[in-house]
């Protein structure tokens, strides 16, 4: 179990995170919600280790994040980024395969010789998607994953999340809220930089998405 | 259009049918301005208009067609530009017909073989947009060779026809050797690598050889007979080599850094790349790219009989490469910041070969004082005397102290690079 105990981050004498408490089961789909500078990018980067120092975890995992800013070698096809990701991680080719069916639904195949520099961001982001599912993570991280997903896009890549939970966890921010019930496992929302609430559907706190959308509203 | 525009575009037509069938059939050698005028102003206008026409041509042409295949970009670029096409042709034919029997009609030979030898290899790798400058490099290299024939023409150096026919021969092979290099490159891009920089690297692998190497060492074989340079022409390969390595040095180091990464760099961190294979697959990169430079170099020394000086050579270079990366592990980039990582390279990167630079200066200097002031030599890097040997022996001694050192640092780098790898210290030196 991937645990993260009195986690706290300060920048620019700021305190951006102020004691955070959870934990992540294997196999498990966890979302994280809240207003607009909350905390949420920098809590994914500092569990990712890109900034900060992570407090609590006692297994060492194998945490990837996945952003679109990643995509710098932006003169590779996304062909091209993806036989790099595949050689970088050792996929084996029947998994590879796998993997690759399944996102036929978010139509890959329809930017798969574009160059990066010319895909739109849901597009760079279908890929991102592909990048992280390929990257054979324990934890994969992804900061808003929906973000510019049109609404078919949004429901293909949810239900991708759901089927990819038995190989790995997931754990994302998000501001579409719409579906997040059936999928997630877990929903913590934060605001000014502190967990304000848990829930779990093993509680029974996950029975529809009026559970977490009061939150915003209260 | 109107009647006067169509009348105009057809007189214009039928202008210049006329023209090129007077080009064609008139015996310019027979009228006596063009015959006593000499080879060299005719030359320069030559030059020149070929040089304006050419630059002309490819700065109008949109290059809409180059994905396509070069047939049809190179229609598009004809009829686009059929004006400019049609006087560059009159101007090879002009001076073809003055030039027939003088030592002209050799460059106009050359160039139109160039030329078509690099439509197919400019094909081949698919980088068409590179043709134009391309083209203004075979016109370089066509006026430096007009020029010298001129130079011989004149007298202005005492060749030999048998001495300048050797060196032909030996110019040829130089270029043969460079553009098999070139074409190894071109099969090594292709192929894939489990090193993620090699996808940035074929950009690299594309760039267009630098011909100031060939056309210095082709300048050395033509002008073999000359005393002076004859005298100092082991290091002025030397230098020659190191001050274009300096320069490619500086035109490819951002390519090799792992700042240049950015944010793909915390990716690597994640899934645990091994940044240990990644800086020696940097080195290895490197040695690559400049096999074609290196290569030609020691082309040249096989050609002029100086075996010796290959192994020094080959030391030489191995001692650039190796304290360049020392002095790139003991002053760490750990910054993300383009401008600074130019800065730090600049600084370190260049070191050694700087220090080659400075080296065989000195020992160029000290030859000329030597032979024309009376003094004492030194160091001589072309006959295989004690102090050469000592001198390579001196390099392979540091090389093996450079090389444990490197290995300990390399060690010490790989493991500290990670741990102070973070976007923290990124945003403070933006800060900053």
């Amino acid at each position: 179990m991937f645990v993260v105990e009195n986690l706290s981050y300060k920048a620019n004498n700021k305190l951006i995170l102020k004691n955070i408490n959870f934990e992540l089961k294997e196999n498990s789909i966890t979302s994280i919600v809240g207003p607009n500078g909350a905390g949420k990018t920098t809590l994914i980067e500092v569990m990712a280790g890109v900034k900060g120092k992570l407090t609590g975890t006692t297994r060492k995992y194998r945490v990837v994040y996945i952003n679109p800013d990643m995509l710098i070698l932006n003169f590779l096809t996304a062909k091209e980024y993806i036989d790099m990701i595949i050689n970088l991680n050792n996929v084996e080719k029947a998994e590879y395969e796998e993997s690759f069916s399944i996102f036929e639904s978010l139509h890959i195949n329809d930017f798969w010789d574009t160059r990066i520099e010319f895909l739109s961001l849901g597009q760079k982001q279908k890929l991102m998607l592909l990048v992280g599912v390929l990257s054979k993570p324990d934890i994969l991280l992804f900061d808003e994953p929906f973000n510019a997903l049109d609404i078919n896009a949004y429901h293909q890549a949810i239900k991708i999340f759901s089927l990819f939970k038995e190989k790995f966890s997931i754990f994302f921010s998000t501001h579409e809220l719409d579906g997040l019930s059936e999928v997630c496992d877990k929903i913590i929302y934060i605001q000014n930089g502190a967990i304000k609430k848990q829930l779990t559907k093993e509680n029974g706190d996950l029975k529809d998405d009026n559970e977490f959308i009061q939150l915003f509203r209260g | 259009m109107c009647k006067f525009t169509n009348f105009f575009i057809i007189s214009i037509a039928g202008f210049n049918f006329i023209f090129l069938f007077f080009l064609i059939n008139i015996d310019l050698s027979k009228i006596p301005f063009i015959h006593n005028l000499g080879y060299l102003p005719l030359y320069i206008i030559y030059l020149i208009s070929t040089n304006i026409l050419v630059n002309n041509i490819f700065n109008n042409t949109s290059l809409a067609y180059k994905t396509y295949h070069y047939v049809l970009y190179n229609f598009h670029l004809i009829i686009s530009n059929r004006l400019a096409i049609y006087a560059l042709l009159m101007i090879q034919i002009l001076f073809m017909k003055i030039m027939f029997n003088s030592p002209f009609f050799l460059p106009t030979i050359i160039s139109g073989l160039l030329i078509t030898v690099l439509v197919y290899y400019l094909d081949y790798v698919n980088k068409l947009q590179n043709f134009k400058r391309q083209m203004i490099v075979i016109n370089s290299i066509l006026s430096l060779i007009v020029l010298l024939i001129l130079a011989i023409d004149n007298h202005l150096f005492a060749i030999e026809l048998q001495s300048f026919k050797e060196a032909l021969i030996n110019i040829s092979i130089l270029f043969t050797v460079c553009l098999f290099m070139e074409l190894c490159k071109s099969i090594y891009r292709k192929q894939r690598e489990k090193n993620i920089h090699i996808l940035i690297k074929n950009k690299l692998l594309v760039l267009p050889h630098s011909y100031l190497l060939l056309i210095c060492l082709s300048l050395l074989l033509l002008l073999k007979d000359n005393e002076f340079l004859q005298m100092i022409h082991v290091e002025l390969v030397f230098l020659i080599f190191f001050l274009n390595l300096f320069a490619l040095k500086h035109r490819v180091f951002i390519y090799f850094s792992f700042e240049s990464l950015r944010q793909f760099l915390f990716y690597l961190k994640n899934i645990n790349y091994n940044f240990k294979s990644l800086l020696l697959g940097n080195i290895r990169m490197f040695l690559f790219i400049i096999s074609p430079h290196f290569i030609v170099c020691i082309t040249y020394f096989i050609l002029t009989d100086k075996f010796t000086v290959i192994s020094l050579f080959i030391a030489v270079i191995i001692f650039d490469v190796i304290v360049g990366l020392l002095l790139t592990l003991i002053y760490p980039t750990n910054m993300l910041i383009k401008d600074k990582i130019k800065l730090v390279q600049n600084s370190y990167i260049h070191k050694s070969t700087s220090l080659i630079v400075g080296i065989v200066i000195t020992f160029i200097i000290q030859k000329i004082i030597h032979n024309y002031g009376g003094i004492n030599l030194l160091f001589n890097l072309e006959i295989s005397t004690s102090m050469q040997m000592t001198l390579l022996y001196l390099i392979i001694g540091f090389l093996l102290f450079t090389v444990l050192i490197s290995v300990y640092l390399i060690f010490i780098w790989s493991n500290g690079f990670l741990e102070k790898l973070s976007m923290d210290n990124f945003k403070v030196e933006e800060r900053e």
